[in-house]
């Protein structure tokens, strides 16, 4: 896993919202590499700042949807940066090379055209004959398993259950072969057989088109499920990233630890739940030091006057706490 | 000991009307004859997907919608009888639903919001702020909300006033439909811990909506199994959910995401397809389209619920087979 290529670097990305109350930080310095053919998964909280990450990425967020917005750092795909590039190259990038898929997909098909040709329209772009495209949907419908796909190119986004239209959004995106899949909270309106469904079909389309999914969700349980690696953010910083493994072995950021074992697991009879104290900082008021600090367990003086970095460790593990730099064993679970 | 709670062959159908004469076209059965009982102090899970009927179980306890056919019982009283004394008796029974922010009045202040059941029930005055202050301190909120408006308080802070509201007229029963669903899990653990401490408190007894499994089992004593408005299983909460006895149960318990990575390789029931529309029902066991298990009876007969080990029931014709094949693993 450690030897592969990174197929798309973020570095130091800045995102901030103009709202009547000034200035919002929705994402601070975040940083973090997806490699090729992985899962990376970034999980939080609402208003963490993970869905902006990826808008930001996709160039989603602009002057009409949010005006006064700033953005800053750097997005590297294929040697360009992403934030640089005018609106008519993303368009290049956008659906060909990096494709999204949202949490509701009846929100991102028009009521108005049948599922089939919604997708015709995606593969006619890279300039096929009519028959060749119509193959090539009917081939997408069955590789993302669509149940009888001879009729359900003929039906209209609402005769289709969630759980088919999320496939049909997936077939569409993988219809240009792309080398990012980036899908933003996919199952969430999902029941929870229809959810293992996809995760499954996802997992095996990764396995034989070899494309890098970058899967943003609040469930532990998905990452669970399918991650390679995951980031957890918290009020717009990365505070920690690894092996999936890893991280639910040994969470070392004490907001991963406390947020898996507010989880609940067995019993009421094995005893309450863990609570994280507190509320989420105000993102429009400047913050020195830790934006965790004040409903930290951990705390130290030094929380409190500068912010911690997110630095490796051995095992490539990445954790932004102070304590975790002092002491060099990681903090046990009980 | 009576059962707090005795529900038996609820059914609600829905009328779907077409045409010029608004004839009645088709039915949907939401919920289909079910019955179960819920003790004093128990928390009964109800478990299904969208469309299962769940939520509508609730709205029929509560006499929120008129049942087509049976009956509900709380503490002896019929609450589906016509001349019912729903005042009296919707005083002993409390609901908060999923979304906290649509179920409060959203120009009306906290304080309004909380007041209004105090004084339709007939509270004095001097008496209401008190137990206004009394019921916010035991689900961790302070006084200075009362005076703000539903917008201005987190989701959690709202599910939390909601609990509270719900509370205050001392019911013996509180149905929660889905209450942690829209919250965070850091903040569906501070609303999972009330619940779980103010159940302790009045010995409260709650019928328990979800979707989550692993919140279901958490909060349960037993839970049940609904699918397409029909009951498939129903027993103790750790024995359903560990050795379940209906193939559904299994496909559910199986569809659920892990705790960790380390249960990826897991061996999984995955059913196949999505539940089929509730206007146009399979014959016999409705779950046969989707089911591994099916044999020539599950498309003909429809299997009754059946009780296989103590309090423990399941509607399949062929539990005995899953059993066996659970015993020999």
């Amino acid at each position: 896993m450690k030897t592969r290529p990174n197929v798309l670097s973020i570095s130091d990305l800045n995102i901030c919202f103009s709202t009547p109350n000034g200035m919002a930080e929705a994402v601070q310095s975040v940083s973090f590499d997806i490699k090729t053919g992985e899962i990376y998964t970034l999980v939080g909280e609402s208003g963490c700042g993970k869905s902006s990450t990826a808008h930001a990425v996709m160039r989603l967020i602009d002057r009409i949807n949010a005006p006064g917005h700033r953005i800053g750092g750097r997005v590297e795909f294929q040697g360009r940066n992403l934030l640089d590039l005018a609106e008519h190259e993303m368009c290049r990038i956008r659906g060909k090379e990096i494709s999204m898929i949202f949490q509701n997909p009846l929100d991102s098909l028009n009521p108005l055209f049948r599922a089939g040709y919604q997708v015709y329209e995606a593969v006619v772009l890279d300039n096929i004959s009519k028959i060749d495209a119509w193959a090539r949907v009917l081939e997408l419908f069955q590789q993302v398993r669509i149940s009888d796909p001879e009729a359900r190119l003929r039906s209209y986004p609402q005769e289709l259950s969630g759980g088919m239209r999320q496939r049909v959004m997936i077939g569409m995106m993988l219809s240009r072969n792309p080398t990012i899949l980036i899908a933003d909270e996919p199952t969430t309106a999902l029941d929870v057989t229809i959810q293992a469904q996809v995760l499954e079909l996802m997992l095996a389309l990764r396995k034989t088109l070899g494309m890098s999914v970058w899967v943003i969700t609040h469930d532990f349980g998905i990452v669970a499920e399918i991650a390679d690696r995951v980031g957890v953010m918290y009020a717009g910083v990365l505070v920690e990233e690894g092996d999936v493994y890893d991280i639910f072995d040994h969470p070392r950021h004490p907001y991963t630890r406390m947020l898996m074992e507010s989880l609940p697991r067995g019993s009421k009879r094995n005893g309450r739940l863990q609570t994280i104290a507190g509320l989420l900082p105000d993102p429009t008021q400047a913050i020195q030091g830790c934006r965790f600090r004040d409903r930290c367990p951990d705390r130290m003086p030094i929380c409190r006057e500068s912010a911690p970095a997110l630095v490796e460790d051995d095992n490539g593990i990445r954790v932004a706490c102070h304590r975790f730099h002092n002491d060099s064993t990681p903090p046990t679970r009980n | 000991m009576n059962p707090l709670v005795q529900v038996s062959n609820l059914s609600k159908h829905f009328e779907i009307r077409r045409g010029v004469f608004r004839s009645v076209a088709a039915h949907v059965k939401a919920v289909d004859g079910v019955t179960f009982n819920i003790d004093a102090g128990e928390t009964l899970g109800l478990v299904g997907e969208s469309g299962s009927g769940k939520s509508t179980v609730a709205r029929l306890m509560l006499r929120l919608i008129p049942a087509t056919a049976g009956r509900v019982l709380l503490g002896g009283q019929e609450v589906t009888a016509p001349q019912a004394p729903m005042k009296r008796l919707r005083r002993k029974m409390g609901i908060v639903f999923q979304d906290p922010a649509a179920s409060m009045h959203p120009r009306a202040t906290i304080r309004w919001s909380l007041r209004r059941p105090l004084i339709t029930n007939g509270f004095e005055n001097s008496r209401i702020d008190d137990q206004i202050d009394d019921m916010l301190a035991k689900v961790n909120l302070g006084r200075e909300l009362l005076n703000r408006y539903p917008h201005q308080l987190s989701g959690g802070q709202q599910q939390r006033i909601s609990v509270a509201r719900a509370l205050l007229l001392q019911p013996s029963l509180l149905v929660l439909d889905e209450p942690t669903s829209a919250l965070d899990i850091s903040v569906q653990a501070q609303v999972l811990n009330i619940l779980l401490d103010l159940q302790d408190e009045f010995n409260l007894t709650y019928l328990f909506i979800s979707h989550d499994l692993n919140v279901v089992r958490y909060v349960s004593d037993r839970v049940a199994i609904m699918y397409l408005g029909k009951l498939m299983e129903i027993g103790p909460v750790e024995v359903v959910l560990q050795k379940p006895l209906h193939p559904y149960t299994q496909g559910l318990a199986s569809s659920s995401p892990p705790m960790t990575p380390h249960h990826r390789g897991r061996k999984r029931l995955l059913l196949s397809e999505a539940p089929p529309s509730l206007i146009n029902l399979p014959s016999g066991c409705r779950l046969h389209p989707r089911c591994p298990y099916k044999k020539a009876v599950c498309e003909t007969d429809r299997p009754k619920l059946r009780e296989l080990a103590p309090g423990h029931w399941t509607a399949c014709h062929r539990a005995e087979y899953l059993e066996q094949n659970q015993s020999s693993q």
